[in-house]
């Protein structure tokens, strides 16, 4: 029996030895529930899955929902940051801030990777000619809006396309180089966007002309910037929105607001997916939901001569500013503070809101006609003045292409130098708390320091320092980027 | 059948009259005793008095146990019941049995041993030998085995040989050498190891009241380090052996429960046998892969042979804050604004009339703390007969936290049941289930008010938790703002509720003498789901919002594993183990998301199709698999020298393929000294032995599918609607492969008179190579990371553990410490490249990154800039150390170290008659940690939050240009510097208890134990701040460690208890 015993355990260990050492080890093989890189790409949908991708990152806080929104305006003219945000035209962002601007550069550079990955194996994919061109160019475009905010932000900045390997080291490129190579990229994507985006939240064909224009205007080719933004405007594809008093605004932008005319790039947000940037415009208690918001940027009605200067008649003050008396934070900093209310969402909870970022909308393209018209000329023209006029005309809630007797007269402004002081004036009441529009168009003109004078922000043009003008780089990547030397690369005033 | 004959016991030749007095008293009270005689030699013989009670009992009717009394007291007669269904095995006459076999036992010196035990093995026939050394057998069969033991002395098994006379030798020992040990896939005796293993017993463990056995294991073996992450109940609780090995993986050891691993928080540690931590290579190297970081080895208590014993083990605690920080009162706040508004020139935040007519002083800290109730109480049944045996426990543990209402209740049911079925065939299962309700109260951590802790700090003392109407504040009226805790605990629920289920079978063949086969199973499962619900009531905005998250883990293991064990000749013994196992994981997740808009908080979690906006739902998959292939050799010649050599080689999903599999080695030699007769004359060392030892363990490291790149799903938004898209990972994934420790150890054990002193000391030198490390990408690259098999890091130290007995007499007084020292250093990194972790460590007020792994620098140092001094407006200045004229990330430099410079703890007791009062202190000595929880607390001046009470008159004016704090600047942007280093170093009073043994009559009660106990309530440390027993960020695989950040504070506990045994 004992034998016996002896034989069948032995032969029950084999047989679960057996069980385990035969076919190859394929039990050793990770069979995971998702899809693999390589072998993903099979079709448009796949490849439009995986653009998209760019937009989930774009879109997070630490890129268009609240970073570069609150940071940047923050050194623009009329407003200011507070505690983490609260920026100097002496030292530039804050060092809370510099660690926000790293998370920034680093979303921005996994939006042009994402696009590099698809661009390294799209031409394998099955596409028609039609998905190849829509796709590659809502990539494209993507891919060179992203560029275009890290030049914007940082100066000259390593450049990666699809021809480059993931652990490369590359040194800063030229901010000339970069917007000529965004200029391009934007060009191919005007020409092969369709009209009209399949959803709002994608780029189209005047989208792509946008970008081209505003790539032309950092290049100072303002011919080309003004063919641009005219065949934009040409297409007819978006228009203003008509407004009659300041709450109409809310059509525009007000957080439930699917789409309009007038969008031509937002960052979309919904209620299941949200943004937190509103949470830091506001302040509590405020009037659009109370008790949210943690004012990490305001202005002052009083100390700031912008907004001292504005037309309490103008719809648009009225709509997007408030004064909060009883909320402290902002009293320890100044008594006469505002807080932006623009983007106003009643159903807001916590520091989720459903706002969309307008990141491009018709009135920037309108508006940056008319300074590149202007240049191009060398004199603003009739077209220059009535872009303008037709938001002017809004703000008062006039029809938008009817004359009106507070239009602005070609004969105001015969030279290019007091159109632009015009021009700048309207577009800082349309553009206020959007995006940093303000920040980059008085950096582009060479005109931050002297706006910060006449804001009453500093009292001389000398106080506006270096830092004032870049984001630095982030530190950790000369920390693992061997091509940067951080004592010579790094942006001055960092 | 008749029976045959009843067993008789003659206990005359060595009880006299005091040891019947005193071995009642041993029985019924089981407290340490002075003894007249060589006490350790008594209490042995106790234990194997009880033992041979225990195995009489079960196998006969009735015993008599005649004890004898020599002197003018009539002979004392204790006679015992057994349980009356057991029948005595029949033993009919054979004809090929000796009628009368005659055992003599005598010691090497050739002096008879009386009273040694001599058994007929695979039986329960047996005697005892009288004064002369002698006894007795009838029928025995001829080819019959005789076991042999006797207290003092080590067992041995003989063959009768067909011979009528057998005379046997026994050699010396004692039960510090005896006892048994658990080892990987074995038990060894302690005199037998080669390794470095540590044992520490049940009871030691159940001195502190506590919900797991890993926080119990806290100062108790050298060279373990338990940090808790907080304080709060059913935290998580990081054990480190001999120091950190991995950067990417889990520095956690491997927890074997009964053979196979698992989750500490599965057993009750009211369960616990043993706990055995195996700390070098040479005993962890059979556990191959996973052996890297050490292996516990946790074993429960068991079915067992003998009379049915009911034991119960109850206490009640309340526990409290240990300390409260001081902060500022309303008083002294308020006047603090004003003097910041002063210095940074902005408006007055209070005017003098509404300093004059606060009436508002809330302590945070009160409206926060409250004291709890802990509770333990546990029972167990074991008991059985030769055929089976079984146990049962139940154990219900419930702690509330300090902040309610956060808690803790755990009810586990264990069953443990073992049949005999044939002499070569034994069948066993454990059965252990448990159910944890937890509260996770997780709003912790950060400054500004933004969590519970925070705000118990933070909150202006000018502040309320309820308006006048009696909703809750929101502190809009106030100078700073914050969440409201006491809303947070009322308004908002995160419940955590885990179900365990650990369920091993297996059989036991044992064919041949000394070979043994074992298959066993194991299948654990653990579902776990947490309800989080936050109320309409919260804030003013608040709109009820709800989420479910479900993890279900599903695990299956076997082990089949052969063992041959057998003496070669006289001198000569030989163990050999080989086998194969198999373990596959799976974990599956899902989550609701969250849903918000209720009309109602009636719904709760509970119906989430009421919710007005619907969560996102999730879910998740994964599995890994491990194949492995061990064996062991132990060789031990004549019990003086020992060899130990193991092999393992494991196969794991987890890695590239061509990389899967790894082969881990290990080899250990030991000379018992004190056996060679040169040494024998040395009366006073009773053992002496050293030992050395090497091999190579390993650590997977990495997550299942590491080395695959999966895209993710991510969402975004079109349409105003959402959108699903898909994303390459953050991380570049090369080729992966095993991360490998190969670690050597020497040590020496020793026992000096008569093992009254007793001490093992170890050195060891670890080294970790293969480093799975993440490196660096250049953001611009789009990557963060890569995972890459590079670098090495090293381990060394030395660790003590001293016990002994320093009086032995009426008043009975035990001591003991251990030591343990280890140095890390990381020796080679990617491309020479500092890894630090990815996020930046972020508290508003600092925001940087702090733990660095630099070559040459010990693991986890801090990282970041020197101070010095103020500049001439109370700014911080930092030092420019490569006086570059910049301030930047080049003249940062290592400011600290969280690493102990040493471990030392220390326990005594001091008993006499029934009274023991024990004390056991636990202390860290050397550590630096990094509190971000001051840099809150008293640095924060961009911000209008309450201050610590230290600030006021202590910062920097023209008067005083060395305060202690800088000017009071709203503007002053910190850097991650020194002055936030401080040091960690305390020694606390873990516990102290007085227990009193009743001496009890009752004959049903064989022990009661009452006692009052007091955890945490001693602690010497210079930390100002709530517990230095803290690493918030901490973990097993964290890279942060020694950071405090306003973590749940540890509390002190005051608790009554009582353990009976009937």
């Amino acid at each position: 029996m004992k034998t016996n015993n002896i034989i069948s355990a032995a032969i029950a260990f084999l047989v679960s030895l057996s069980a385990v050492s035969c076919g190859d080890w394929e039990i050793l093989e990770e069979k995971p529930y998702s899809l693999a890189q390589e072998t993903f790409l099979k079709g448009p949908d796949e490849v439009q899955g995986m653009i998209d991708g760019c937009y989930s990152q774009l879109r997070r806080s630490v890129c268009f929902n609240r970073y570069i929104p609150i940071l940047a305006e923050s050194l623009s003219d009329y407003c200011y940051g507070r505690g983490n945000w609260e920026s100097s035209y002496q030292t530039g962002i804050s060092s809370s801030a510099v660690a926000y601007a790293r998370d920034t550069w680093a979303v921005l550079y996994r939006a042009v990777r994402y696009v590099n990955t698809v661009m390294a194996q799209i031409d394998d994919v099955d596409l028609t000619p039609t998905e190849y061109s829509e796709l590659t160019g809502e990539a494209r475009f993507i891919r060179a809006f992203s560029y275009s905010y890290l030049v914007k932000l940082y100066g000259g900045v390593p450049f990666f396309d699809e021809n480059d390997t993931p652990w490369a080291q590359k040194p800063r490129s030229s901010a000339e180089d970069l917007w000529k190579y965004i200029a391009a990229e934007a060009a191919y994507a005007a020409e092969n966007l369709p009209n009209k985006a399949k959803q709002a939240g994608r780029p189209d064909k005047t989208a792509g002309y946008a970008l081209l224009t505003e790539a032309n205007l950092y290049l100072k080719n303002y011919q080309a910037a003004a063919d641009a933004a005219r065949t934009a405007i040409g297409l007819g594809d978006h228009s203003l929105l008509e407004m009659s008093v300041a709450d109409d605004y809310e059509k525009l932008y007000g957080a439930n607001v699917v789409t309009t005319p007038e969008e031509v790039f937002y960052f979309k947000f919904c209620r299941q997916n949200t943004n937190t940037m509103d949470y830091y415009f506001l302040c509590s208690p405020n009037p659009i939901n109370k008790t949210t918001g943690t004012v990490a940027i305001y202005t002052d009605y009083k100390n700031n001569n912008v907004i001292a200067g504005w037309d309490k008649n103008d719809l648009r003050y009225q709509y997007s500013l408030y004064e909060p008396k009883t909320n402290k934070l902002l009293n320890a900093k100044t008594k006469t503070g505002m807080i932006c209310i623009k983007y106003r969402d009643r159903e807001a909870t916590g520091s989720t809101a459903a706002s969309d970022v307008p990141a491009i909308r018709y009135a920037d393209i309108l508006l940056y006609y008319a300074e590149a018209q202007a240049k191009a000329k060398g004199a603003p023209d009739a077209s220059c003045i009535d872009a303008v006029n037709q938001i002017h005309r809004r703000a008062y809630g006039q029809p938008t292409k009817a004359e009106w007797k507070g239009d602005y007269k070609l004969s105001d402004y015969p030279t290019v130098d007091s159109f632009m002081e015009m021009l700048l004036k309207e577009k800082v009441y349309e553009q206020c708390f959007e995006v940093g529009k303000r920040y980059f168009d008085l950096k582009r003109l060479g005109l931050l320091a002297e706006y910060a004078v006449r804001a009453g922000r500093v009292s001389d043009v000398s106080e506006v320092k270096d830092a004032a003008y870049w984001w630095p780089i982030p530190t950790n990547e000369f920390l693992y980027n061997s091509a940067l030397d951080e004592n010579k690369d790094q942006n001055p005033g960092y | 059948m008749m029976p045959q004959r009843v067993l008789k016991v003659n206990y005359f030749a060595f009880f006299d009259t005091s040891f019947v007095f005193y071995l009642q008293w041993k029985i019924f009270s089981h407290s340490l005793q002075p003894f007249s005689r060589n006490s350790d030699c008594f209490g042995l013989f106790l234990q194997r008095f009880i033992y041979l009670f225990a195995t009489l009992k079960t196998n006969d009717q009735n015993i008599l146990i005649i004890m004898h009394h020599s002197s003018f007291i009539l002979r004392i007669l204790v006679c015992v019941t057994a349980f009356a269904c057991f029948s005595f095995p029949s033993f009919s006459q054979d004809k090929n049995n000796i009628d009368r076999c005659t055992v003599t036992v005598a010691d090497q010196q050739n002096a008879p041993i009386p009273g040694a035990s001599v058994i007929i093995d695979g039986t329960t026939v047996g005697a005892y030998t009288d004064s002369q050394g002698r006894c007795y057998l009838e029928n025995v069969p001829q080819n019959a085995t005789l076991s042999i033991s006797c207290l003092g002395y080590s067992d041995k098994r003989i063959g009768v040989q067909g011979q009528t006379m057998v005379s046997v030798k026994l050699e010396t020992s004692n039960e510090y050498l005896d006892e048994l040990v658990v080892i990987g896939y074995g038990t060894q005796r302690k005199r037998d190891l080669t390794g470095s293993v540590a044992k520490v017993k049940g009871e030691t463990l159940t001195q502190t009241t506590t919900f797991s056995g890993a926080s119990a294991l806290q100062g108790r073996v050298s060279g373990v380090r338990v940090i808790q992450n907080d304080g709060r109940p059913g935290g998580e609780i990081n054990v480190v052996i001999r120091g950190s090995n991995s950067l990417k993986g889990s520095n956690a050891p491997l927890w074997i429960i009964n053979g196979f691993p698992g989750t500490i928080n599965i057993v009750n540690p009211e369960d616990i046998e043993s706990i055995e931590v195996l700390k070098d290579a040479s005993a962890t190297a059979i556990y191959g892969s996973r052996g890297a970081n050490g292996v516990i080895l946790v074993t429960t208590k068991s079915a067992k042979d003998g009379k049915i014993e009911v034991e119960y083990n109850g206490s009640v605690g309340i526990q409290s804050l240990i300390k409260k920080v001081e902060m500022c009162d309303a008083n002294e706040y308020m006047e603090y604004l004003n003097a910041k508004a002063v210095v940074n020139g902005t408006p007055e935040v209070f005017s003098p009339e509404q300093i004059a007519a606060n009436r508002t002083n809330t302590d945070w800290q009160d409206e926060v703390f409250k004291s709890a109730p802990i509770t333990s109480n546990s029972i167990s049944i074991r008991g059985g007969n030769n055929k089976i045996q079984s146990a049962l426990s139940a154990s219900y543990f419930d702690q509330e936290g300090i902040i309610r209402p956060s808690d803790y209740r755990r009810l586990n049911i264990g069953a443990d049941i073992k049949y005999n079925v044939r002499d070569w065939l034994q069948v066993f299962s454990n059965i252990m289930v448990s159910r944890s309700d937890q509260n996770l109260m997780s709003s912790t951590t950060g400054s500004r008010a933004s969590s519970v802790t925070s705000a118990s700090l933070l909150l202006p003392p000018t502040a309320t938790p309820y308006n006048e109407d009696g909703s809750y504040s929101n502190f809009t009226d106030q100078p700073a703002t914050g969440m409201n805790p006491i809303a947070y605990l009322k308004e908002h629920s995160g419940k955590f509720y885990t179900d365990r289920t650990r369920t091993t079978a297996g059989i036991t063949l044992k064919p041949l003498e000394g070979l043994t086969i074992q298959f066993s199973g194991n299948i654990a499962h653990s579902s776990s789901r947490t309800n989080n619900y936050t109320s309409r009531n919260y804030t003013e905005s608040s709109i009820g919002s709800a989420a479910i998250s479900l993890s279900e883990i599903r695990d299956i293991q076997s082990n089949n594993i052969i063992t041959y064990d057998r003496n070669l000749g006289e001198k000569h013994h030989i163990t050999l183990m080989g086998g194969m196992t198999y373990e596959t994981d799976t974990t599956m997740g899902v989550s609701t998301g969250t849903s918000t808009g209720f009309i109602s908080d009636v719904f709760n979690v509970f119906d989430l199709e009421a919710a007005e906006n619907k969560g996102l739902p999730g879910s998740s998959y994964s599995n890994w698999k491990i194949i492995s292939f061990l064996g062991r050799i132990n060789y031990n010649y004549d019990n003086r020298f020992l060899l130990t050599a193991s092999w393992r080689a494991d196969g794991s999903s987890r890695f590239s393929r061509g990389h899967k599999w790894g082969y881990f080695p290990s080899m250990a030699l030991a000379w018992r000294i004190s056996q060679e007769d040169f040494m024998k004359s040395i009366g006073w060392i009773s053992e002496l032995k050293v030992r050395v030892g090497y091999g190579k363990t390993g650590s997977t490291a990495v997550a299942a599918y590491s080395s695959l790149r999966n895209l993710e799903t991510r969402t975004t938004v079109f349409n105003k609607e959402v959108s699903v898209c898909y994303t390459t990972p953050d991380a570049y994934n090369g080729n992966l492969k095993w991360e490998t420790t190969s670690q050597s150890d020497a040590g020496i054990d020793a026992a000096f008179f008569d093992h009254r002193l007793r001490m093992t000391a170890d050195v060891y030198y670890k080294k970790t190579t293969d480093l799975l490390c993440d490196v660096d990408f250049p953001r611009s690259s789009g990557y963060t990371t890569g995972l890459m098999n590079i670098g090495s890091v090293q381990n060394k130290g030395f660790e003590l553990q001293v016990d002994g007995t320093i009086l032995d007499g009426p008043v009975k007084w035990d001591a003991g410490f251990n030591f343990s020292l280890n140095r890390s250093k990381v020796l080679s990194l990617a491309n020479h490249k500092d890894v630090f972790r990815n996020a930046n460590l972020d508290n508003l007020v600092l925001n940087d990154r702090l733990n660095i792994m630099r070559e040459g620098e010990p693991m986890f140092s801090f990282y970041g800039y020197l101070e010095d001094g103020y500049d001439e407006n109370g700014y911080i200045k930092y030092k420019d150390l490569n006086e570059d004229g910049n301030l930047n990330t080049d003249d940062k430099t290592i400011i600290g170290n969280p690493n102990p410079d040493f471990l030392l703890n220390f326990n005594t007791s001091v008993s006499w008659k029934n009274l023991t009062l024990s004390a056991f202190f636990q202390g860290v000595f050397g550590n630096d940690l990094y509190s971000m929880s001051l840099a809150s607390l008293a640095y924060d001046y961009a911000e209008n939050h309450n201050v610590l009470k230290d600030l006021i008159g202590n910062w920097w004016t023209k008067d005083n240009p060395d305060a202690k704090y800088p000017n009071l600047w709203t503007n002053e942007t910190y850097k991650m510097s020194d002055r936030w280093v401080v040091d960690g170093t305390y020694l606390r009073l873990k516990n102290l208890e007085l227990s009193y043994s009743i001496p009890v009559k009752n004959k049903n009660i064989k022990k009661a134990v009452v006692y009052l106990s007091g955890q945490n309530i001693l602690t010497f440390t210079n930390y100002p701040l709530w517990d230095p027993d803290v690493n918030v960020k901490g973990g097993a695989s964290s890279l942060v460690q020694g950071v405090d950040d306003n973590g749940y504070p540890s509390a002190k506990t005051y608790s009554v208890g009582c353990r009976i045994k009937f």
